[in-house]
């Protein structure tokens, strides 16, 4: 997928595309290299664990970063306090919420649970409840950080090649390769242009 | 005596984001992750980032990325279709198909958190030029964790704090971090102890304040854990305790002499190791046992022996390696 390769012959997976990557993939621990098309790098895609994973640093600040979520962990590293699996609501009950979203239909009563949204609309949906329930120690529930870069320019880029990511994502879906092969190719010719900017 | 970059093992920050039109379950639904994955290493993938699907990878490898904070726990066990871009150069990976869309990982040696949330920050400019982001003026970066809405980020500062553990001092701790809208949370226990003796001071919400803001209220955080720490390792210099310097010095003679070292141990002689360092007790410096991390993790060990060690094959195994790494000694010549 790298805009520099120029990768020639037929996709070593399902050997019908044109090959457009080569990826190293780990086999036990050889590493071999293989051409593959863009659908079967989307569909299937591939691995390596070459030796050299980049810096190395402690896993114990490894452990720090996992617990974000709740660890699949073994037992004795599992992060304290462990989540019990019937704790207290994550969010609290706010009258008059909506029975359940309307982007993705999840349960209020289940988002309050586990204090999760299933798509982007929970919140908006939800927005009196998690107010309710991040006031409890949230400074403020506004948020105050970095927002998305949004000129005129930057819209209109990002809105070409997310119409094209989209129509690729479905070209791959439907197995429809040679579609997928020519808005690969659009959209590199769009990141091209970007980069030269 | 006590310096603060000594006692502070690491920095970590985690930045997730997520697409909007796409559901949040990408953990259990494999399409998801898979649209996940196209998108973003649609961007990264040749650009600095090479993509590795973790089901093409062995179960060790899977989980020595994790033993190595490139990817999240939970990615090496239930995700369905995880993947992560790992830098070519650079200090972020970013894991994908997990319970947020997108994991911009960081990890960096000492105090260096604002470095390390930086690096996350690199690779979100060089992914948003790109794509958009799941965002609301109100409520900031879209996420499936409410936790983690507003800016999206989790970031911490991890301590070592032996004696405040010793001196059953952390509820204390744990209380003054909660007053300041932190949280203190243990990188695991082994038995009553928190592993290694360390504690990681993160921020509790995500909204509400600044990326810079979040750094900064950590640091004072940390900086009143160690304060504390600092008191109680005063008294024991001034106590001149032979007793502790006993036990520090026996734990380096285990590294010099045992043959078996469980996991459980082996956390217990790391944490006396860097305490006889720190304190210039033991011909030790807290680089050389910090850089044990993450080589004697199971994975990591497995990897290394090439081999699927278990029980007292991996205990020898971690006894041997801890020898290679400190002084030098090769695997096979065994024990002094
Ligand atoms: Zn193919
Ligand atoms: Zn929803």
């Amino acid at each position: 997928m790298s805009e520099h390769e120029n990768v020639q012959g037929l996709c070593e997976d399902c050997g019908k595309n044109d090959a457009v990557c080569t990826m190293a993939v780990m086999m036990g621990t050889k590493t071999i290299h293989r051409k593959l098309c863009q659908a079967c790098m989307a569909k299937t895609s591939m691995a390596l664990a070459a030796g050299n994973l980049g810096q190395v640093l402690g896993s114990i600040l490894a452990a720090a970063q996992g617990a974000a979520q709740p660890a699949a962990a073994p037992d004795a590293l599992r992060p304290q306090p462990a989540p019990k699996p019937q704790a207290a609501p994550a969010l609290p009950t706010v009258e008059g919420e909506p029975e359940s979203c309307p982007g993705c239909g999840l349960p209020y009563a289940q988002l309050r649970q586990h204090g999760r949204a299933g798509c982007a609309r929970c919140w908006t949906a939800f927005r009196r409840t998690v107010e309710k329930g991040l006031a409890s120690y949230a400074p403020a529930v506004q948020h105050t950080g970095r927002r998305p870069v949004d000129s005129e320019e930057a819209r209109r880029d990002r809105a070409v090649r997310e119409m094209l990511q989209r129509r690729l994502e479905e070209a791959i879906a439907r197995e429809d390769y040679e579609s997928a092969a020519q808005l690969r190719d659009a959209m590199r010719e769009i990141d091209r242009q970007e980069g030269a900017k | 005596m006590m310096r603060e970059e000594d006692v502070i093992v690491g920095a970590t920050a985690v930045l997730t984001r997520n697409y909007a039109d796409l559901p949040f379950d990408a953990v259990s639904n494999a399409e998801t992750a898979g649209r996940v994955i196209s998108r973003t290493a649609g961007v990264l993938h040749g650009n600095g980032f090479t993509l590795h699907l973790l089901r093409e990878m062995t179960a060790d490898n899977g989980r020595a990325l994790a033993e190595k904070g490139q990817i999240p726990a939970e990615m090496a066990g239930a995700a369905k279709n995880p993947a992560v871009l790992l830098p070519l150069e650079g200090n972020a990976s970013v894991a994908l198909g997990g319970s947020e869309h997108v994991f911009i990982m960081a990890r960096r040696h000492g105090s260096a958190l604002p470095e390390a949330v930086a690096d996350c920050l690199a690779v979100e400019d060089q992914l948003s030029r790109r794509v958009s982001f799941a965002f609301d003026g109100q409520m900031g970066y879209l996420q499936a964790s409410a936790e983690m809405l507003g800016t999206g980020l989790r970031a911490a500062l991890v301590v070592h704090v032996p004696l405040l553990v010793r001196a059953n001092r952390l509820p204390e701790a744990l209380r003054a971090l909660e007053e300041m809208g932190l949280r203190g949370r243990f990188c695991g226990m082994m038995g009553k102890r928190p592993r290694g003796d360390l504690l990681a001071v993160e921020n509790r919400c995500a909204i509400g304040r600044t990326e810079q803001e979040i750094c900064q209220l950590i640091q004072r955080g940390a900086e009143k854990v160690l304060c504390m720490e600092a008191g109680m390792r005063q008294q024991a210099a001034e106590a001149n305790s032979l007793r502790l310097t006993d036990r520090l010095c026996r734990a380096q003679g285990l590294t010099r002499s045992a043959r078996l070292i469980s996991e459980i141990e082996f956390w217990c002689i790391w944490s006396d190791l860097r305490l006889g360092a720190q304190m210039e007790l033991l011909p030790l410096t807290v680089g050389q046992v910090d850089a044990l991390l993450p080589e004697m993790m199971d994975a990591h060990l497995r990897n290394y022996a090439e081999e699927p060690l278990a029980g007292e094959a991996m205990d020898e195994c971690r006894c041997n390696r801890l020898r290679e790494l400190l002084y030098d000694i090769p695997m096979e010549n065994g024990a002094l």
